[in-house]
């Protein structure tokens, strides 16, 4: 037994950890279950998102159609299953993008220091001295709505929180002991950022990767929401819940639906990131 | 400390050049010509091109850039409204109470109501109370501002008839926008507030004062309280400027007129100049916030003060 | 006769932890007299800081409870007392000295402040009389006065320690237990702050309770040893007994990783082994894994605590009679 415990790896132990924590799985679980939505959309419901049935208006719930029709006389549900496609795409895409400028920019702040860790990081305090939410309309603003705006937006205004994350980690990897002596026994750098700096900044990178995304979709909705994001007709929560508003008094499910959906969305992925977090860090657990 | 405040100020002007110059830039990229919306359709090419000389709108980037920062440095001109006419600046400072009002009381109920539940949570570790709060903030963490607000509105103005939907002038009608604005705010700092206070309760001082007979409520507010503030004041300082965006959205549903409001009205009519002119008065409010959060960190940690 | 202070009957203490529930003390009995200095002695892990806490009261709920036993001190169960009587004594009566003087400090807090907290919890005084006397206690171990307003990051490890004996002392209690009070502060300083204890102890005339693995330590000031080992006790007696005819294995082996000045030696002897999870359950001697004289019978049954001579009694299937 104990042999085994303390030859086990390190994401042997970290499953282990998040497999115990059934907050984690849950929103694991609900996270999968929004994932399969998404990719299955057209197979799942067998209503189109866009087209209009006039004669269906302001249908409320029922067997027919489970989240009742909008406005056009379209399937909510049907709308719903494709806003899923938009919304983790742009979370995913999003934080991918903020995570590939701004973890490069922190590790390359990080690593090198001096000079290009002052310049580096006086430019990320610029935008951080912007609020993240208006950070995203200013640029969508500039950029115009669509789709992969709207990931650049919300991406780019999250790329400070990375480029932080990112070189504070690599900072404090840098001056261990172990890469102290990788660099004395004359270890180039390209091994060491690679062999010992980038492996062991994955845990906060992980995290941030898992609680931004649900950071990503909030922005999203928020900025489709004040008619920034993606245009009608094509399918969004954020714009679905906005257009629901002026039916508020007589069909309150157009915009009852789509906010729980960006919530449950977001749960999941906090639940998640929170589970992963004390997984890969047991001593910030509490 | 006078010379720490200085420096800090000094940094926060050209940080706010920063935020002018990339704000500048990127509503200089923005596809659309403001003149044409401002002329219409029909504007002859030479009007459009007379109007667009009077606005500076042919000079290179940089002078208009420089011309726009001297403005605001010499003049405190951030700009006239190309929809208006009216000084950038004036406009704002009509809007900004509101949206400065809605921000505070918002940060007032995330402080207050945030630590309470932090402490009480982290005083009772894994109790039902615990677990309440924390699947609270977990879900205020989670839901989308904007539709918390609209929820609001649908259950306490239009099923219950018991506050008003809209306007901010009166105190009824500013609580269900702080409300709705502060909810997550409230959620975050309650979270951080157990997170940092359990962090301290495992020290061994906290130990040291049981050793002493302290009675637990001193305990809790003497040694753990006053040893977690550090990171509960630096989420209340972000989550001000947190909440200075949020207040775009809340804005918008509770139709107040705001910072907010203004800007993404201006978006949709390409008023550059206000855009501008909000997006960098609210940085600036975000920069103060958080250089007055560092100051107060002196007062905090006696290890800062001596340094 | 001298009077029972402090009495543990049969104290068993566990943990929950990620790896299952962790016994850190098992069927542990000890007393302390007034006066009397008892050394508790063990390695790391052997269940000392746990035993302490239990008599202080201060296991991290909820995963460290007492199972079983009892604690008396001066008449009190420790164990079934309201928290608004144990707070009237701990402090007063008791007092307790921390391992690491770097985090037993508050560090918001002025050092004087810290000490007249505890005065004026115990004692009826006016703030300035209690701040008055704060200073003075600095001044007993050896801190100026003009000190007293400094924070606990201005001052060195030892210099925190002596802070944190002076809160220890400042209610002049029946009671000092000291959890490794040197264990973390350079060895040059080990000494001073050690003496510093031992005349303190001696001026105010209180009990005291040693925990530390340092057996040198032990023979300078304690009039009685506990060898615990695994959670519980497994020789105990007065230190002249304990030190001129150690009896069990494991304080043999204690003594022989110590360097003696009067004999020549070319190597210290090591206890083979490392001490055992506290996870692990061990049929019978808890010791016998990496006991030189492990016996069959010691693999099977846990033995019985035996009566050497005096007070000296010894947990070992060597010194029983009837095996």
């Amino acid at each position: 037994m104990e042999k085994e415990y303390k030859s086990r790896s390190q994401f042997k132990t970290v499953m282990m950890r998040l497999s115990k924590n059934k907050m984690a799985l849950f929103g694991l679980c609900i996270l999968c279950a929004l994932t399969f939505i998404a990719i299955f959309a057209p197979i799942l419901s067998p209503y189109s998102p866009t087209k209009q049935d006039l004669v269906n208006q302001f249908q409320p719930p029922s067997g027919q159609h489970i989240f009742g029709t909008d406005e056009f006389g379209r399937d909510v549900m049907t709308r719903i299953f494709f806003g899923a496609r938009v919304s983790l795409l742009v979370g995913f895409i999003s934080v991918g993008i903020a995570l590939l400028i701004g973890g490069a920019l922190g590790a390359i702040a990080g690593f090198y220091g001096g000079h290009i860790d002052n310049v580096i990081m006086r430019i990320m305090d610029v935008l951080l001295a912007i609020p993240q939410t208006l950070l995203a309309i200013a640029i969508a603003a500039s950029l115009g709505t669509g789709l992969f705006n709207l990931m650049i937006a919300v991406g780019i205004s999250s790329v400070p929180t990375y480029a932080r994350i990112v070189r504070a980690s690599v900072m404090t990897i840098r001056g261990e002991e172990y890469v102290e002596a990788a660099t004395a026994s004359g270890t180039n750098n390209k091994k060491i950022i690679t062999k010992h700096i980038l492996p062991n900044c994955m845990a906060p990178v992980i995290v941030q990767v898992t609680l931004g995304m649900a950071g990503a979709i909030l922005n999203t909705a928020g900025l489709s929401f004040i008619g920034l994001g993606i245009k009608p007709p094509q399918a969004e929560w954020g714009s679905m819940l906005s257009a629901g508003r002026d039916y508020i008094r007589t069909s309150p499910y157009l915009t009852l639906i789509p906010g729980i959906f960006i919530m449950i969305t977001v749960l999941s992925l906090n639940l998640l990131g929170d589970g992963l977090r004390d997984a890969l860090d047991p001593k910030l657990k509490n | 400390m006078l010379k720490y405040i200085f420096k800090r100020l000094v940094y926060l002007v050209l940080v706010l050049i920063g935020v002018s110059f990339i704000v500048f830039t990127l509503l200089q990229l923005t596809p659309g010509d403001p003149v044409r919306m401002m002329l219409g359709e029909s504007a002859t090419p030479e009007a459009v091109a007379e109007l667009r000389e009077s606005l500076g709108l042919d000079d290179p980037f940089l002078v208009q850039y420089f011309r726009y920062l001297t403005g605001i440095f010499f003049r405190a001109d951030l700009g006239t409204s190309y929809n208006t006419g009216e000084p950038v600046l004036d406009q704002i400072m009509i809007m900004f109470p509101n949206t400065l009002k809605l921000a505070l009381l918002a940060t007032l109920l995330a402080t207050v109501l945030g630590t309470f539940l932090g402490i009480v949570s982290a005083v009772n570790q894994y109790s039902i109370i615990d677990n309440i709060v924390m699947v609270f903030a977990l879900v205020g963490t989670s839901a989308p501002i904007f539709w918390i607000g609209i929820m609001m509105i649908l259950l306490f103005s239009v099923k219950l008839g018991w506050l008003p939907p809209s306007g901010f002038d009166t105190f009824q009608q500013m609580i269900m926008p702080a409300v709705a604005l502060g909810m997550q705010s409230t959620a975050v700092v309650a979270r951080m507030t157990r997170s940092s206070m359990l962090e301290v309760i495992r020290q061994d001082y906290v130990n040291t004062a049981r050793a002493k007979g302290q009675k637990e409520l001193v305990i809790i507010f003497k040694h753990v309280y006053r040893n977690a503030l550090i990171p509960i004041i630096t989420v209340i300082g972000l989550q001000f400027g947190h909440l200075l965006g949020g207040a775009m959205l809340t804005e918008i549903v509770f139709s107040i007129p705001g910072v907010g409001r203004l800007m993404v009205d201006a978006i949709k009519q390409r008023d550059f100049p206000i855009v501008q002119g909000s997006v960098l008065f609210v940085a600036a409010c975000f920069s103060v916030v958080n250089l007055l959060v560092d100051i107060l960190y002196v007062a905090v940690d006696p290890k800062v003060s001596k340094s | 006769m001298a009077e029972k202070l402090l009495e543990i009957n049969n104290l068993y203490v566990t943990y929950d932890s990620e790896n299952g529930l962790c016994k850190a003390v098992n069927d542990l009995s000890l007393h302390i007299n007034t006066h009397e200095t008892l050394g508790f002695v063990g390695e790391t892990g052997a269940g000392k800081t746990s035993t302490a806490k239990a008599i202080m009261g201060l296991l991290p709920s909820p995963n460290g409870k007492i199972t079983q036993g009892s604690i008396t001190f001066n008449g009190n169960d420790m164990i079934n007392i309201n928290k608004r009587e144990r707070r009237s004594i701990l402090g007063k009566d008791i007092s307790m000295i921390f391992q690491d003087p770097m985090t037993s400090l508050n560090p918001a807090m002025k050092v004087v402040d810290q000490i007249v907290e505890m005065i004026s919890l115990h004692k009826a005084l006016t703030k300035r009389e209690a701040y008055k006397e704060a200073c003075d206690l600095l001044e007993l171990v050896g801190i100026k006065k003009e000190r007293a307003n400094d924070y606990p990051h201005q001052f060195s490890g030892g210099m925190k320690q002596r802070v944190v004996i002076a809160i220890a002392l400042a209610c002049q209690p029946k009671l000092i237990i000291a959890d490794e009070p040197t264990t973390a502060l350079d060895v040059t300083i080990q000494a001073q702050v050690m003496e510093l204890i031992k005349e303190l102890k001696e001026k105010f005339n209180t009990s005291m309770m040693l925990i530390t693995h340092d057996i040198g330590v032990v023979a300078e000031i304690c009039d009685k040893v506990a060898i615990m080992y695994a959670g519980g006790i497994v020789e105990y007696g007065t230190a002249e007994e304990v030190f001129n005819n150690p009896s069990h294995p494991y304080t043999i082996g204690l003594f022989n990783s110590v360097p003696k000045l009067d004999t020549e030696e070319e190597w210290l002897e090591e206890i083979p082994g490392l001490p055992p999870e506290p996870t692990e359950e061990i049929q019978g001697c808890v010791f016998h894994p990496r006991c030189s004289h492990c016996m069959d019978i010691c693999k099977e049954r846990e033995p019985e605590t035996v009566s050497l001579s005096g007070k000296h009694t010894c947990k070992c299937f060597l010194h029983a009679s009837n095996v």
